[in-house]
């Protein structure tokens, strides 16, 4: 399996035809799998972008560099990784086109971005019409608010570019992509940006999916609000140097490590209300496991401290073992991919 | 609805997509054998089926006490009678309450230790045998396991013999044929628990030795299967004798009942035992000269799993069937009930299934199975008798030792 691209999205591009891919459209990023032979490849772009002053020279540039931009009357808006390189050089917040895992309504130019972003990258595949397997958020515990608007929205989007489409349960794909080796049974975490989602399958089958609105976003935000940093900031540290090892070398990292215990600490408790209080559950004969994947999953030490939080809550299922996603930021989409490809005929 | 018994397939499909190594392939195929929510998910509560199952007892009782005139004596009289049609237990599930959930050794003192569930074992009569071992045979690249140190599973029995009408004025005898019973069962370590009419439960052979119950026989969870079982499986068996049909046996009490729950339910907790290797001896027994299942029929059709705290097992298809191409006849479709025919009907299917997703006609596909099964027990017969030479090399005083109980069974 290839790593993911981190860097420029023309980079990385498969060049063959391929039936089937996987999008994981998601709060923070969007993400792109497809297989070539028997790798799985990916490609993955930040879901954000800035509107910087529009200067003919500006536009030049970001041309030459291959950085994926929208002309608009006076601006020129950067989407996917470039945007936080632009943000900090011009000290200012990215705009999100999603917001707790669902298209952000307070933001006009959301649709638009997603768009570019996923149709840049689907150029890259140079695979005629695929079929397109995209990863949506479970209803939130409290309510479905936002979900049906956000689906249909994404099928437009897709059927007016012409790729058919599919959507699967973020965490449901969670599932296909780790725990192949259970059987597809046991419990799918996507700790993402805006949501963290969870889905309880059996064999194969989703029994029990939900989502808890705390995640990423919730973590920058609140720190941000503490410390008078920008959120754009917070995440930069949070994703590049911060781990969970009890000895934070400056107040932010103190910081953000309290607020992913209490990002952590309610997810705990929402899945315990939520698998203590549901008629939905299968029998289970023998313990399950948990998987956590998504970028809010991968700072060193989640997994243990997850594991410390879930140990000490009187928590209803028996768990054979946690473990974190073999690539955390690509689970995800490769999941939606393999549910396609068990799905496309052979 | 109509689906729903097909939960029982789930094992299966389970183990065999554990042999596909592609995850995508392995995906496809439980995506395709067509699982569906409600053989998953829990029945949904259906509130009118209690007003329906109250009904249905007042109109019982009513009818009851207007038959016999109205009086109450008539009524006693009614309860009172031995014989005659009583309501089937079968189909009630009962699953564990919370005090059952978790269960530990209250006291241990000389010859009896006392549970928190409730459990009583008396020890006064346990006879040691031969320590439990990790055994395994390979056969054809497939493992069989022949011996588990920690028990993978309960086979239940009855022991089929002398049954004293359960009164109080047979309150002698039935004590002095239990005193009988258990001196028999233990002087030929044939189970690790004895339940008397009574309740009382005697531990036989400890947990930790192998008993002598289930010698042919054949069983497999989602993950292991298991040739000859005395020395992997648990053996509970009640003083009781089989009686075919739906309903419940008249010679099994009460006392026995709640006893094997809770015996059950220690034992489960203690070992981690899976629900759907709890079954009944009639299931796991086979012939293995006529190649067919059934060689006991010791709770063939009646074994109350919902009282127990366990699901339907006798839905369960037939391991032997489906591995060693083992059958049946008439004699034990007439010893089963519809429970375990449908059990029957799942292993028939399976077998074609595999049959033909391997581009094998059915019966060369059985003969390769059975000759697997013949090769199964030379790779028995040849360890043992490893075991009976290292043994008796180690030995100098030469004891009888006994094969491990791979051919040793109460007949």
């Amino acid at each position: 399996m290839t790593k993911p691209e981190a860097g420029a999205l023309n980079g990385g591009a498969a060049k063959s035809s391929f039936p089937v891919l996987g999008l994981d459209v998601g709060t923070s990023r969007i993400v792109l799998s497809w297989k070539d032979s028997e790798h799985y490849s990916f490609n993955s772009q930040l879901n954000a972008f800035v509107a910087v002053p529009y200067t003919r020279m500006t536009e030049n540039a970001l041309r030459r560099e291959g950085v994926p931009f929208e002309k608009h009357e006076s601006e020129l808006v950067v989407l996917g990784n470039e945007a936080p390189r632009f943000a900090d050089l011009l000290n200012v917040e990215m705009r999100r086109p999603m917001v707790q895992g669902v298209l952000n309504p307070a933001e006009s130019e959301s649709l638009p971005v997603i768009r570019n972003i996923v149709e840049t990258m689907m150029k890259q595949t140079d695979a005629g019409r695929p079929k397109v397997y995209i990863s949506v958020p479970a209803a939130p515990l409290n309510g479905e608010e936002g979900l049906t608007y956000h689906e249909a929205t994404l099928r437009q989007m897709f059927a007016e570019m012409k790729y058919p489409v599919q959507v699967i349960n973020e965490g449901l794909a969670v599932v296909y992509s780790e725990l192949e080796d259970t059987n597809f049974t046991g419990i799918g975490i996507s700790c993402g940006g805006g949501l963290c989602n969870v889905c309880l399958a059996y064999l194969s089958m989703p029994a029990f999916s939900f989502s808890v609105p705390k995640a990423g976003d919730f973590i920058d935000a609140s720190v941000a609000s503490v410390t008078g940093d920008l959120s754009n900031r917070v995440r930069i540290v949070k994703e590049d140097n911060f781990h969970f090892n009890g000895a934070y070398p400056e107040k932010l990292h103190q910081v953000i490590a309290v607020y992913y215990d209490d990002m952590i600490q309610s997810l705990i408790n929402g899945m315990k209300d939520a698998f203590s209080n549901t008629k939905k559950m299968p029998k289970l004969s023998k313990p399950i496991p948990i998987v956590l994947s998504g970028g809010t999953a991968s700072p060193k030490g989640f997994r243990d401290r997850f594991e410390k939080l879930l140990r000490a809550t009187d928590f209803p299922i028996q768990v054979s073992e946690i473990r974190l996603a073999r690539n955390p930021m690509t689970a995800t989409a490769k999941g939606a991919l393999v549910a396609g490809l068990a799905e496309s005929e052979q | 609805m109509g689906e729903r018994w097909k939960r029982w397939l789930l094992p299966w499909y389970n183990r065999q997509a554990g042999q596909i190594s592609d995850p995508v392939q392995r995906l496809r195929y439980l995506r395709t054998v067509g699982i569906k929510p409600e053989q998953v998910l829990p029945r949904a509560s259906r509130p009118w089926t209690k007003f329906a199952v109250a009904f249905l007892l007042v109109a019982v009782a009513g009818t009851l006490f207007f038959r016999s005139g109205g009086s109450a004596r008539a009524v006693d009289k009614a309860a009172s009678t031995p014989k005659g049609p009583r309501p089937s237990r079968e189909y009630v599930l009962d699953p564990l309450t919370a005090n059952e959930r978790k269960v530990w050794l209250v006291e241990q003192k000389a010859g009896q230790e006392v549970y928190s569930n409730g459990l009583r074992i008396e020890t006064s009569s346990t006879a040691p045998h031969e320590p439990r071992l990790e055994e395994t045979i390979t056969v054809d690249a497939h493992r069989y396991v022949t011996g588990s140190v920690k028990p993978a599973g309960i086979v239940f029995h009855t022991t089929e013999s002398h049954m004293a009408a359960f009164e109080a004025d047979n309150n002698r005898d039935l004590q002095r044929v239990g005193r009988w019973l258990i001196d028999f069962v233990a002087s030929h370590h044939y189970y690790h628990y004895l339940i008397d009419r009574f309740g009382r439960v005697h531990r036989i052979v400890p947990e930790e030795h192998v008993a002598n119950h289930a010698g042919r026989s054949v069983w497999a969870d989602a993950s292991r299967t298991y040739v000859d079982l005395n020395a992997s499986f648990l053996g509970i068996s009640l003083e009781s004798e089989t009686q075919p049909g739906v309903l419940m046996s008249d010679s099994v009490t009460a006392a026995q009942m709640h006893a094997l729950r809770t015996l059950v339910n220690m034992l489960r907790l203690k070992y981690g035992i899976e629900e759907r290797n709890c079954i009944t001896h009639a299931q796991v027994s086979v012939n293995a000269d006529n190649f067919r299942i059934g060689a006991h029929t010791d709770w063939a059709s009646n074994f109350p799993f919902g009282e127990v705290g366990l699901p339907d097992n006798y839905l369960q298809p037939s391991p032997a069937m489906l591995e060693f191409g083992f059958e049946y006849d008439d004699t034990y479709k007439y010893a089963t009930g519809a429970r375990m025919w449908k059990g029957l009907e799942n292993s028939e299917r399976l077998f074609a299934e595999e049959a033909a997703s391997l581009g094998r006609p059915a019966g060369q596909y059985r003969s390769d199975l059975k000759r697997r099964y013949r090769s199964a027990l030379e790779a028995i017969k040849a360890a043992n008798a490893a075991r009976n030479r290292d043994t008796a090399a180690a030995d100098s005083e030469g004891s009888g030792h006994q094969d491990r109980g791979q051919s040793s069974e109460k007949q």
